[in-house]
């Protein structure tokens, strides 16, 4: 199972990486929506944790590229609450869920284990 | 396996098969039964014809005896009698053993069951020992077309002395063929009326089995609708269902019409519903966070804290035409009805209560940390100098009420106005930060800031008296705020708490110069300057000379505010960093000196002094061309003791950024103001990263003087 962080903070992503390391087999990181998809391309990740405000490409568009390359990726959408609009977006552009920043480790891997039931059919 | 085939459905099933049966069992018995009953009634044709042929076999060997003894032709007679003869006996055989015979009715041949009863074998075995009788009597006739009277003679005996009991027998038989016709015919009867019963009755019980289960489902239908209808009412809160269309469904609950003050709800659309009471962009993204409950993709479970109609603030319109504000809570649930179908129950709270109780609970948090706050700021004020500050803000206060009050229908003349009102406040503020009353220093100061909006805005347009209306609520705050303070002073006087600031002078008083008690706060100039320096990070000694000797109230009013401000500028203007200071080989603390000194006739000079970089002269040039009060050029143009005159205009600073300390360009015009009401001079010398000097001469005699500002730059 691969995993990718999506987030400009350096923080997040280690905090992200840190809680789910052992889930997963491979972990992959990138800071903005444009690095996102060219791992994307290469590496066709299983799950990916999605932060919405991004420089260069934002989550939202960053989703709807994802979908186009590989659809069959679960998409935990990890953000602050500061624009619900923009959150719903993501969920209706095809991420799976959303976990609110702050968040907790447990409130990480239970997220995860959600997204990871989901059946996609796409 | 019925149970399984045909679910509850399985005894409509069985009645039905059972109906069918009971009909086909009835009809084929039927046809059975009529079979029988018509060979029975063949039976009893044949055994009427057998009876008439005994007789007709006795007649005709009558006539054939008759025709004989005439010597008369008989032939036809004995063709009868053999005829007869044969059908008799071919009957009678096939009665006994079964076999065929001649119909009595058409004359075809038919087949004849053996009769199998008893009583019928009993008679044909009486009526066959006759017969054969007959057969030996009749059969010499059967031979030749003549017989003689040797032939005829004794089967005409033999007949006539016979016929009867064949006859009776053939009656008896007959009878006996007719009782079991009406045997079978009964039978008949009885199996139709049986069956038709068992089906009548089974109709019935489908009828009533039906019925019973009908009602009793009708029954749990209705108990169910008035469980629901009872759980819709009582329940305590708004519930009702959204489809995939996303629209209301037909139920909801009683709560909700309250809640929203409507009985319109029931198959509405839902962005309808909402919009009435929630602005486009809340009903445009709750739309959308509704329907994300009905893609596959998304985990409910997951998408909660996305929810745009969560403590939501709505309109609520009321019949009575008042329009109300309630904060209310939304929350989902996917369900899936029985036909697969999605669909969500949307729950609604009023939590209008909870939340303006929480906003109250935050409120009287704030203001128990504000009095907290408050408190730790008041204790370490000098009483008398609280006193002293609480009568100045008052009195500060009225004034600039009377301003906005004076002001209020007047368009013109804001900009004199505000510049008046801002002095007056900056004057309060620097009262307040002497004596590190930071509580009401940060008042003022918003409300300095709020003046200051006001200027900008007059700059761009005619101020109107309504555009003042945030001052006078602010004024009415800060009335408030002094009025706690001065509650809070007369309470701890009252419970007899001495103060910090008190003891600690009381504990002075012992070693240090003699300070007068009309003086103290004078000598609080030190820990004021301090803690100025310390905000701006450089360090001040402060000298205070002739306060020994209690100052008159009116001098010590209008001097004090001029000494604040001046400590302000020397400290954010003046007084270099530590290490330029090394570098001009000045004294590590700035040294600032304040002295008052008069003489017999009354006349007394002011004099304050710091060893700072002096009157920043670019600093005023940029800020004159910044302030659009002349160009750029005529700017450079000014000599220093102009710009020094200019540094006296009201909103003048040469400081970027406004903070509690500088910024705002007040300072002097408040100096300029002050000296004005002593009706003195001030003069000012300056030397360049030496010192600044001001002087304020003032007499308290009873001569009036111009004030006049004099310059003196090196």
């Amino acid at each position: 199972m691969k995993l990718l962080i999506v987030d400009d903070s350096l923080v997040i992503r280690n905090k992200i990486n840190s809680g789910l390391l052992k889930r997963f087999d491979k972990v992959l990181r990138a800071k903005n929506g444009v690095e996102a998809i060219e791992v994307v391309k290469l590496v066709r990740p299983d799950v990916i944790t999605m932060d919405l405000t991004m420089p260069e490409m934002d989550g939202v568009e960053c989703i709807q590229e994802v979908m186009k390359v590989c659809p069959s990726t679960h998409i935990l959408v990890i953000s602050a609450l500061a624009d619900k609009a923009t959150a719903i977006a993501a969920l209706s552009c095809g991420a799976n869920g959303f976990l609110c920043k702050p968040f907790t480790q447990s409130q990480l891997t239970d997220a995860i284990e959600k997204v990871l039931a989901i059946q996609l059919s796409r | 396996m019925l149970k399984q085939l045909f679910g509850k459905y399985r005894f409509l099933v069985i009645s039905i098969a059972l109906f069918l049966i009971f009909d086909i069992g009835v009809l084929v018995l039927n046809i059975y039964t009529s079979g029988k009953i018509a060979e029975q009634t063949e039976l009893i044709n044949l055994a009427g014809r057998q009876r008439t042929l005994t007789q007709q076999m006795s007649k005709a060997t009558q006539y054939i005896r008759a025709q004989k003894l005439q010597q008369w032709v008989y032939q036809s007679g004995l063709a009868e009698l053999r005829d007869q003869f044969d059908v008799f006996g071919a009957t009678i055989k096939a009665f006994n053993e079964g076999g065929q015979t001649t119909s009595a009715e058409t004359g075809a041949i038919v087949s004849v069951a053996k009769v199998e009863t008893p009583e019928g074998r009993a008679i044909l075995a009486e009526a066959t020992t006759l017969w054969r009788g007959f057969e030996q009597a009749i059969s010499p006739l059967m031979i030749d077309v003549l017989i003689t009277d040797e032939e005829i003679e004794p089967a005409s005996e033999f007949i006539a002395a016979n016929n009867l009991k064949l006859f009776d027998q053939m009656n008896r038989l007959t009878e006996h063929f007719t009782h079991e016709s009406e045997k079978q015919t009964t039978f008949l009867r009885m199996a139709q009326i049986g069956g038709i019963t068992l089906a009548t009755i089974n109709f019935f019980v489908i009828l009533f089995h039906f019925l019973k289960q009908l009602r009793g489902r009708d029954r749990r239908l209705e108990i169910k609708q008035h469980e629901s209808d009872q759980i819709l009412d009582t329940i305590n809160e708004g519930v009702f269902l959204v489809d995939e269309n996303l629209s209301i469904g037909g139920q909801h609950s009683r709560h909700l019409e309250e809640v929203f003050d409507t009985k319109r709800v029931s198959g509405r659309r839902l962005s309808r519903f909402l919009s009435a009471y929630f602005p486009e962009k809340i009903v445009k993204t709750a739309l959308e966070y509704t329907r994300l409950y009905f893609q596959s993709h998304i985990n409910p479970d997951l998408i909660a804290d996305v929810n745009p109609l969560k403590r939501v603030k709505a309109t609520v319109a009321q019949s009575s035409g008042e329009v109300f504000e309630k904060y209310l809570d939304f929350s989902f649930a996917p369900l899936r009805q029985e036909n697969d179908k999605r669909a969500i129950l949307v729950s609604v709270n009023d939590v209008t209560d909870s939340i303006l109780l929480e906003e109250q609970e935050e409120k009287n948090e704030d203001q128990v940390e504000r009095q907290l706050a408050l408190f730790s700021q008041i204790l370490p004020i000098n009483p008398d100098d609280l006193e002293v500050f609480i009568d100045e803000c008052l009195s500060g206060f009225e004034q600039l009420n009377q301003t906005l009050k004076n002001n209020k229908n007047v368009t013109d003349n804001y900009d004199q106005t505000l510049a008046r009102m801002f002095r007056e406040t900056h004057k309060l503020k620097g009262s307040a930060s002497a004596l590190s009353f930071s509580w009401i220093s940060n008042q003022l100061h918003d409300f300095e800031s709020s003046i200051e909006g006001l200027q900008k805005q007059g700059e761009r347009k005619i101020l109107r008296g309504q555009d003042l209306l945030t001052l006078t609520i602010q004024l009415r705050q800060m009335y408030e705020s002094i009025e706690t303070v001065s509650d809070l002073g007369d309470r701890l006087k009252a419970y007899g708490i001495k103060h910090i600031a008190a003891q600690a002078a009381n504990a002075l008083d012992v070693s240090n110069e003699k300070q007068p008690v009309e003086n103290k706060r004078w000598f609080g100039l030190r820990d004021f300057a301090e803690g100025i320096a310390k905000e701006e990070n450089v360090a001040v000694d402060v000298s205070l000379r002739g306060f020994s000797e209690a100052l008159e109230p009116h001098i010590g009013e209008t001097l004090y505010p001029i000494a604040v401000q001046l400590i302000r500028n020397s400290i954010a203007h003046g007084v270099e960093s530590r290490k330029t200071r090394q570098c001009l080989r000045k004294p590590n603390s700035g040294q600032i000196s304040l002295s008052i000194s008069h003489d017999s006739l009354g006349n007394y000079r002011f004099v304050y002094e710091d060893d700072g970089r002096g009157f920043d002269y670019d600093g005023i040039r940029a800020s004159l061309a910044a302030r659009g009060v002349m160009s750029k050029s005529s700017a450079a143009k000014l000599s220093k003791n102009e710009l020094v005159q200019n540094a006296f205009r009201d909103n003048l600073s040469t400081r970027e950024g406004v903070d509690q300390n500088a910024g705002r360009g007040v300072g002097l015009s408040l100096v300029w103001e002050q000296v004005k009401l002593l009706e003195g001079n001030l003069k000012i010398r300056s030397v360049e990263n030496e010192f600044t000097q001001f002087i304020v001469d003032f007499s308290m005699s009873e001569e009036p003087k111009e004030p006049l500002i004099s310059r003196h730059v090196a």
